[in-house]
């Protein structure tokens, strides 16, 4: 089916390529899909276009990619929506704001989009807990595990 | 709206399946517990309306292609 888009002209996208919502996403009641626009000079970054909304497009990344402690227990409730009963099985993705100053920018790991991909169901699910805020700084994430890398390589050394 | 008032132990239906129940008041704090369905998503409002704040943020800022492109500038020149 072909789908206009603002930012990036007209895609045709073939069926299976498409992702629903099992639930609204706030703020965006008009968009029912999505689908993934990616591209090697953005990873692990992709885009999330809504398929009803040409406007409607979000900077979406695997948290894993920028945060090693990121590992939400995952509501069974919230699982059995999007057709799953294992949490093994899920697919995490954050929401990214991009602000003028990128070296702020800050990834979404309170409201992350939980993923079927077999059955191309998503969801944004709220964790009910302080751990983890809307707005976490994807550049303090990096320097975390950066420095989490040097710390195991000294200890390896070490051991030598 | 539908205004009742429910003393301590007490509890308020909704449909056959939805249960609020008040358990403890502390000055100007309710805890409030909720028997529900696992279908049936029950949030703090504030924390629905964080999110929903944080998308239309998300959505309106740095989605634009230029700035993936410079993304892609910073990520390189970090490496």
């Amino acid at each position: 089916m072909k789908v206009a888009t603002t930012r990036f002209g007209e895609f045709d996208i073939a069926e299976d390529q498409l992702f629903m919502l099992s639930s609204v996403l706030p703020g965006f009641p008009n968009t029912k899909r999505f689908f993934y626009i990616q591209r090697d000079n953005i990873k692990p970054f992709q885009w999330m276009q809504s398929v009803e909304e040409p406007d409607v497009t979000f900077v979406v990344v695997d948290p894993a990619s920028f945060f090693m402690d990121y590992n939400p227990s995952i509501p069974k409730s919230d699982l059995a929506e999007i057709d799953l009963n294992n949490q093994e099985l899920v697919e995490l993705m954050a929401i990214v704001v991009l602000p003028e100053d990128m070296t702020k920018m800050t990834a979404n790991l309170k409201g992350p989009l939980i993923i079927n991909r077999e059955k191309r169901v998503l969801k944004q699910i709220f964790l009910e807990t302080e751990r983890w805020s809307v707005r976490e700084s994807i550049l303090e994430g990096i320097r975390k595990k950066e420095q989490a890398l040097i710390e195991q390589k000294v200890q390896q050394e070490a051991q030598k | 709206m539908l205004v009742l008032s429910r003393k301590l132990e007490q509890s308020i239906m909704i449909g056959d399946e939805i249960e609020l129940k008040v358990i403890a008041v502390h000055g100007d704090t309710v805890k409030i517990g909720i028997s529900a369905p696992r279908n049936i998503p029950v949030h703090r409002k504030e924390i629905y309306e964080e999110i929903e704040k944080e998308n239309i943020l998300a959505a309106r800022m740095g989605t634009e292609i230029e700035k993936i492109d410079l993304l892609e500038h910073v990520f390189k020149r970090a490496e």
